[in-house]
């Protein structure tokens, strides 16, 4: 993992960003806060002018971007949507980013997109599917990209890899590194009812490129608990152990927090940034043998 | 169902409303959950993902009719007309024309030409603004040479027969809701252009209402007083048509 000029100029082996949200575009300019890059979703900039734009270029100034898709669609059985792949392949150019991500997920079908994250059954001919797309998109754009797991509500019974096994192999295929979502697997893994903590053992370090975390909700459905990944709230304890234990085994990694909707003040996502760093930095002193903790 | 294209069909009619098919029931595993219920969070997500998002361009809408009628509405429209781009700030502009025929709205029966003031507001937002026309030589020259003008990719003209501009200004909080008798004060036309990054609203009656409408629908205009055009050109309404 290699870190952009000015965050290592600054001394930062910690990097942490937030996800950019519109409330917060005037707080980014006039505080201009102590942050390693900001994450914004690309679909949200594919306009061709306005206020979005501007925002964005005056940031860019300042942070690295790292540019998040939510819409390609890598899962779909259908292919890639060209005029989007497009659009996203001139929102690389226009604002270089230092990262680029997806999820693995669908969510095009016959011209209607369904605004969602589905699944998929994990299984070799998806993983061709996928492998062919994250080609696609990779070849389109000029770079690598790094592929994040979805948080899951449902399996299906065509599924003969688990999920990891089949980002690994994604990976190997492609060249593709991984975005590693804490929240998502901690989600899926109370949702699908599978070992949360064996999937982070068996995350291989070297592919992990960036790392997520965001708060989720717990919900009643038929009598169930099951939780849904709203990106609403305060990233949960249960996150943070196991975000301070996978990054114990593999090192610090670029980490954003997420937080999409009942949006916070700046402050209070600052407040979450800054826990994630102290997490980071505690791991870096502990293999110094400097941390009390 | 084995073939991926199958049940990502499958899979979408049901988030799309329809009942699941048995063949995706059974391909769903049911753990905790039965299948039917599991495929039921993805329906909800696509629905409150997508009404929370055109919430955000209808917030006038959500003043007159309060923000439970209008994400139901917003529901509603998900289903009937969902989205074929994730660039999802095209989303919406056929909000406005499904009001028209919602049953539930039709008491409100202004609430689409509002919409459609939002919707048109969003679009500049989210639009290149292009040079600004203020050449009234060539503006008279091209109407001598029957060249013609076309109405400025920055402006966008709404018909109403309702007092939308009236309207306008009681959602933003700049007229009495107890000044607006809405039955008896007719309807309006409305220009919005996009000038420096702000939209811009103005009511507008006469002639100049008039010879925008005609301009719009690509009419060919003939005389025009000197007065009248400047007028047009100087709210930043129109332009030379491309040739």
């Amino acid at each position: 993992m290699t870190f952009p000029a000015h965050i290592a100029a600054k001394g930062s082996k910690c990097p942490v960003g937030v996800g950019l949200k519109t409330q917060h575009y005037d707080d980014v300019l006039s505080s201009k806060p102590a942050l390693a890059f900001f994450e914004v979703h690309a679909e949200n900039y594919m306009m061709p002018g306005g206020a979005h734009h501007r925002y964005l270029e005056a940031i860019s100034e300042t942070y690295p971007l790292s540019l998040h898709g939510v819409g390609m669609s890598l899962g779909s059985a259908e292919g890639l949507d060209k005029a989007h792949l497009r659009q996203f392949k001139a929102l690389v150019e226009r604002y270089r980013p230092w990262l680029v991500s997806e999820h693995l997920a669908w969510s095009r079908m016959g011209g209607t997109y369904l605004n969602d994250l589905l699944p998929l059954p994990l299984n070799q001919h998806s993983l061709e599917v996928v492998r062919d797309n994250v080609n696609a998109m990779q070849d389109a754009i000029g770079r690598r990209i790094l592929v994040e797991n979805p948080s899951s509500y449902l399996a299906f019974t065509g599924s003969d890899m688990p999920e990891i096994e089949f980002l690994v192999a994604l990976a190997e295929r492609t060249g593709c590194g991984l975005l590693l979502d804490v929240n998502n697997v901690f989600v899926s893994g109370k949702n699908m009812e599978w070992n949360v903590s064996a999937y982070l053992e068996n995350v291989p370090a070297a592919l992990v490129g960036e790392i997520h975390l965001a708060g989720h909700v717990t919900k009643e459905v038929d009598g169930q608990t099951i939780r849904i990944d709203d990106h609403g709230s305060r990233v949960s304890e249960d996150v943070w152990d196991l975000y301070e234990s996978l990054v114990g085994r593999i090192g610090p990694r670029p980490t954003l927090i997420e937080w999409d909707s009942d949006i916070p003040t700046f402050d209070e996502l600052l407040e979450e940034a800054g826990r994630a760093r102290e997490v980071m930095n505690c791991v870096l002193a502990q293999a110094e043998g400097a941390c009390s903790d | 169902m084995t073939d991926l294209l199958s049940l990502q069909r499958s899979f979408a009619q049901t988030i799309l409303g329809q009942e699941p098919e048995d063949e995706l029931l059974g391909a769903v595993k049911p753990g905790n959950l039965p299948p039917d219920a599991r495929l039921r969070i993805h329906q909800n997500n696509f629905r409150e993902s997508l009404s929370g998002a055109l919430s955000g361009v209808f917030p006038f809408c959500e003043a007159f009719v309060g923000e439970m009628f209008l994400k139901q509405a917003l529901r509603h429209f998900a289903l009937a007309c969902p989205p074929n781009k994730a660039a999802l700030f095209l989303y919406g502009a056929d909000f406005p024309d499904f009001l028209r025929t919602y049953a539930a709205a039709a008491s409100v029966p202004y609430l689409a030409d509002v919409a459609l003031l939002e919707w048109y507001t969003h679009a500049l937002s989210n639009a290149s603004e292009e040079a600004i026309f203020e050449d009234y030589a060539a503006a008279h020259a091209a109407i001598e040479e029957g060249a013609g003008l076309r109405l400025h990719g920055n402006a966008r003209l709404l018909v109403s027969s309702f007092p939308v501009y009236d309207l306008w200004q009681v959602a933003s909080g700049q007229l009495e809701p107890e000044a607006l008798d809405i039955s008896s004060r007719g309807g309006q036309v409305v220009l919005l252009v996009l000038h420096e990054g702000q939209v811009f609203y103005q009511s507008l009656e006469g002639r100049v209402a008039d010879c925008l409408m005609r301009i719009e629908h690509g009419e060919a205009l003939g005389p025009i007083e000197a007065a009248l055009l400047e007028e047009l050109i100087d709210r930043g309404a129109i332009a030379l048509r491309k040739s």
